[in-house]
């Protein structure tokens, strides 16, 4: 199997302080890779590495057995897209424009997207079901459906690979489950493979299917969820005693039924 | 459409510009002017002294107006958009403070070089630009506040060193002159400065108006720019360094004129988007439309010419107030 | 002609100044301090220099403060009137008196030195009228009214010279003219500027003299519309040629056409400016602009008597000259 994305040693210093060491992982297409860790273990700088925004001090990066360092930044878009955390405000464009506009790498630089962009964007946005939104204005929309928007453009990019930055921060009960299994159908469907951060490992558990644990800089597991998902590595991860809570416990947790279906069909956790 | 209305707009607004102003020429002037240029029949001396009117005097300041108005207002479209910043006007990194301390060095030498002023006003107006990138390069941190701040410093230098040159070689009150350059003025414009002018603005607005889809992702911002496979440095670099020469170009030539770059962007995006494939082409023609406008009453109104600044500023602060008004709740202003 | 009415109490002498204030001085005043150049042409032309301690900065350098007073450049400059003047360095001269300038700082300068016990008056030299007003204000403030008496009355002998040649003239036969400021070639001085007067006793129509206040700007079209006869610019306007009269509108204009256009006299002092050696201004412009009413009359000898008798020494010795050609090519 062609891996699509693969770490070696990867390093990253800012000034005197290494904030990553020595990361070394592999990502495979149509898997979703989970990046779980507590805030300042430095997720965001891995995944800003994984496309060349930054550049790793030591170690390398490939995608699809390419050495990032000898790609153009035009290339690797044409491959990996990338989900911020924060979206600030621009200039008033409408949900459709910006959309349009992961279909810039595929662009000439001196190109206007034309019709067939837009009906690009308008299908990202129908497969989210947030097709209602394209002609909202872009800064006066809640924050989750900018996430959303942002995941379109990022959809439409339709590269190999797509970096999630906890792309559930701003969204409510209900859209997180939903956003995360059309994530997972897309994975599939379309043989993308998703890396994203991730600050609860539940909803790691329900969706991922490969884990990478990132604490203080270092990877401190990776692997399918039986090997990485167990009360001594989280206890590590988030320094905090953990407890695995399974059905026949009767304290309940809750989960909205359609996330059911993503979870009961699924059959490639290992 | 919108840009067609725009376009044919300006054509007629430059047609009925021709014929503003302190002589009297009429239509039924000018057809007498073609009809003799193309039969070789000779001029009364009367229409002799229209034709060298219109030929010398109207015709390049007209053409003045709509290339002024063009490159400023995109230069500040672009402006806006890379610092993403609503309130940004090409001056910001120090282009104009530096022309004019340029000029007055160029004013106040005993050279007689008749391009001095020119040359010595646009050199400084690059190096203030320069400098401007230097230091925020120096501080390197935060690029696009930086470059703000240090274009600040540079602005303050070189208004502070213009009033050094005052106080130490103005004996006369001769550099009240300067006054001429604050506040911005069509009426000196030769057929010269509109060769030199010309290829600069046109080169310069091309080039931005062939890049207009790119900048909508700049203004994303630099995260989001490098994920879509593009190089913000870079162009940031190229923009900054065209509207720069634009910039100055137009204040070696007619001295500042304010509220163009500023305002007019703000127009065309309420009238049109803020998406730049629609917005820079119509910011481009609004530039033209409201500097020529301004400037047939600049020079129509009485017999003394009223720098075009003032009626640009007059007409430009309040209807920027309005605009600022109107998109209150885009998020955006 | 203003009378000044001072009264004479003992030693001290009471008038007011063009400001509307009521100065007193008295005792002698040895100690004099002006702030600006036509004051200083002013107290040059009284023969008033000895007293002067200090003067400002712009002058000290000025060809004609050299000729007359060689040692101004030792004297402490004050500041200019664009820049300011510096209060502590008047009040550190300790003056008997200071001439001030009736804008800007002058009336609080005034009333700071007031509160110190410095006098000071008031002038507003702008036009030919309001310079010899000047010319008695500072010479009754200094003890000596005769001075001005004596140099209005020579300024007066100027212009009747040459108002009596003009009289001669019909008005069809009065030309136009047009002053060009150092500013520009396009700024032009107002109806209400001096330059409008030395045109007006020269017997010169000013095309601008509808246009009211400081200099203004117009624009060449103006200039072809108003085609005037001839064309003074001003002596610190650098580079005319450059500055436009190379355009073929303007080349049309008559004056220009004709080559009559000129540069006010002279090197060693401007005579478009506020001071009795406007006057010459009038004389000169007469003279070019009406050269057969006057060609009995040396310009040069005239020019140098009237400065023999203001500072004892002639225009020429001091190292003077017209300087007002343009278009020949001598321009400097």
């Amino acid at each position: 199997m062609d891996l699509v994305l693969e770490c070696c040693s990867l390093g990253f210093r800012y000034g005197q302080r290494s904030i990553l060491e020595g990361l070394s992982f592999k990502v495979e297409p149509g898997f979703f890779y989970a990046l779980l860790g507590k805030n300042g273990s430095g997720k965001t700088t891995l995944l800003h590495c994984l496309n060349k925004i930054l550049k790793p001090t030591t170690g390398t990066v490939k995608v699809m057995g390419r050495n990032l360092a000898e790609l153009s930044q035009g290339e690797i878009a044409r491959n990996i897209s990338f989900v911020p955390q924060e979206h600030m405000d621009i200039f008033p464009f409408r949900v459709i424009d910006v959309v349009i506009m992961g279909r810039a790498p595929f662009l000439g630089m001196t190109q206007i997207p034309g019709e067939k962009e837009r009906k690009l964007a308008l299908e990202a946005l129908r497969l989210l079901g947030f097709e209602h939104l394209a002609g909202s204005n872009f800064n006066r929309i809640s924050g989750g459906e900018r996430q959303i928007a942002i995941l379109a453009m990022a959809l439409v990019q339709a590269g190999r690979v797509m970096l999630l930055d906890e792309p559930t921060n701003h969204l409510d009960f209900h859209n997180q489950y939903h956003l995360l299994s059309k994530i997972k159908e897309l994975c599939k469907t379309r043989q993308i493979s998703v890396v994203a951060s991730m600050h609860d490992p539940n909803m790691a558990m329900l969706f991922a299917d490969r884990i990478i644990m990132l604490k203080h800089g270092r990877l401190i597991a990776q692997g399918g969820l039986e090997q990485t998902m167990t009360m001594a590595n989280l206890d590590l991860l988030y320094d905090t005693r953990t407890v695995a809570v399974s059905s026949f416990n009767p304290v309940r947790f809750f989960l909205p039924e359609s996330a059911m279906t993503a979870i009961t069909g699924d059959s490639n956790k290992e | 459409m919108l840009l067609r209305t725009l376009g044919v707009l300006l054509f007629v607004l430059f047609f009925f510009s021709l014929f503003v102003g302190r002589f009297e020429i009429s239509p039924g002037d000018v057809k007498a002017m073609v009809t003799a240029f193309f039969t070789g029949l000779p001029l009364t001396p009367e229409l002799v002294s229209k034709q060298l009117v219109m030929v010398w005097i109207r015709l390049p300041r007209c053409l003045m107006a709509v290339l002024v108005g063009m490159g400023l207002s995109v230069s500040g479209a672009v402006y806006q958009a890379l610092f993403r910043n609503p309130l940004v006007s090409p001056d910001i990194l120090g282009v104009a403070a530096g022309c004019t301390f340029g000029a007055a060095l160029g004013l106040v030498l005993p050279g007689y070089h008749f391009s001095l002023v020119h040359v010595l006003s646009f050199g400084f107006g690059l190096f203030a630009v320069g400098l401007a990138i230097a230091i925020a390069r120096l501080i390197a941190v935060k690029p696009i506040i930086v470059l703000v701040l240090s274009g600040m410093v540079v602005m303050s230098f070189f208004n502070a060193l213009l009033m050094v040159l005052k106080y130490f070689s103005d004996p006369f009150d001769e550099l009240p002159s300067i006054v001429f350059w604050i506040m911005g003025s069509l009426a000196r414009v030769t057929w010269n400065d509109i060769f030199i002018l010309a290829p600069v603005t046109l080169l310069g607005v091309v080039l931005f108006m062939i890049f207009r889809f790119r900048i909508n992702i700049l203004s994303l911002g630099d995260v989001q720019s490098k994920s879509l496979g593009m190089n913000p440095g870079l162009f940031r670099f190229l923009f900054i360094v065209t509207s720069s020469f634009i910039v100055a170009m137009t204040v070696a030539t007619c001295g500042q004129i304010a509220w163009i770059g500023l305002i007019i962007p703000h127009m065309a995006r309420t009238i049109a988007g803020p998406e730049h494939e629609r917005m820079l082409p119509v910011t481009a023609l609004l530039g033209a439309l409201f500097l020529l406008g301004a400037d047939d009453v600049a020079r129509s109104v009485s017999t003394a010419e009223i720098p075009v600044g003032i009626i640009t500023a007059l007409t430009g602060a309040p209807i920027f107030g309005f605009l600022l008004y109107r998109n209150r709740g885009s998020g955006w202003i | 002609m203003a009378l000044l009415h001072g009264s004479v109490w003992g030693e001290g002498r009471t008038f007011e100044d063009m400001a509307g204030r009521t100065v007193t001085l008295t005792g002698q005043v040895n100690r004099i301090v002006t702030t600006f150049k036509p004051t200083t042409l002013c107290l040059f032309s009284l023969g008033l220099q000895d007293k002067l301690v200090g003067i400002d900065t712009s002058s000290k350098r000025d060809r004609l403060t050299l000729a007359v007073m060689p040692g101004a450049i030792d004297l402490t400059g004050v500041g200019s009137k664009s820049t300011g003047i510096n209060f502590e360095t008047v009040t550190s001269l300790k003056p008997d008196l200071v001439i001030l300038y009736a804008q800007k700082d002058g009336f609080d300068l005034a009333k700071r030195l007031e509160v110190m016990g410095i006098a000071s008056i008031i002038v507003l030299p702008e036009s030919f009228e309001s310079v010899k007003k000047s010319l008695y204000l500072i010479a009754a403030a200094a003890g000596e009214p005769e001075r001005a008496d004596r140099v209005v009355r020579l300024m007066d002998e100027v212009l009747l010279t040459v108002e009596t040649r003009i009289a001669l003239l019909g008005s069809q036969e009065k030309k136009s003219g047009y002053f060009a400021s150092s500013r520009g070639l396009f700024s032009t001085a107002t109806g209400s500027m001096l330059q409008d007067e030395i045109f007006a006793r020269a017997g010169v129509v000013n095309v601008a003299h509808d246009l009211d206040g400081y200099f203004q700007d117009i624009s060449p079209e103006q200039l072809l519309l108003w085609n005037p006869d001839l064309m003074v610019v001003s002596q610190h306007l650098h580079n005319p040629v450059s500055k436009g009269l190379n355009s073929p509108v303007v080349r049309r204009v008559t004056a220009v056409a004709r080559g009559e256009v000129y540069r006010s006299p002279s090197n060693l002092a401007p005579w478009d400016f506020p001071s009795p050696l406007a006057v010459l201004g009038s004389l000169w412009l007469a003279k070019r602009a009406y050269p057969e009413q006057f060609l009995d009359l040396d310009l040069i000898a005239e020019v140098d008597r009237f400065h023999v008798q203001l500072f004892g020494q002639s225009m020429t010795a001091m190292g003077g000259r017209l300087n007002d050609l343009v278009l020949d090519g001598q321009d400097q």
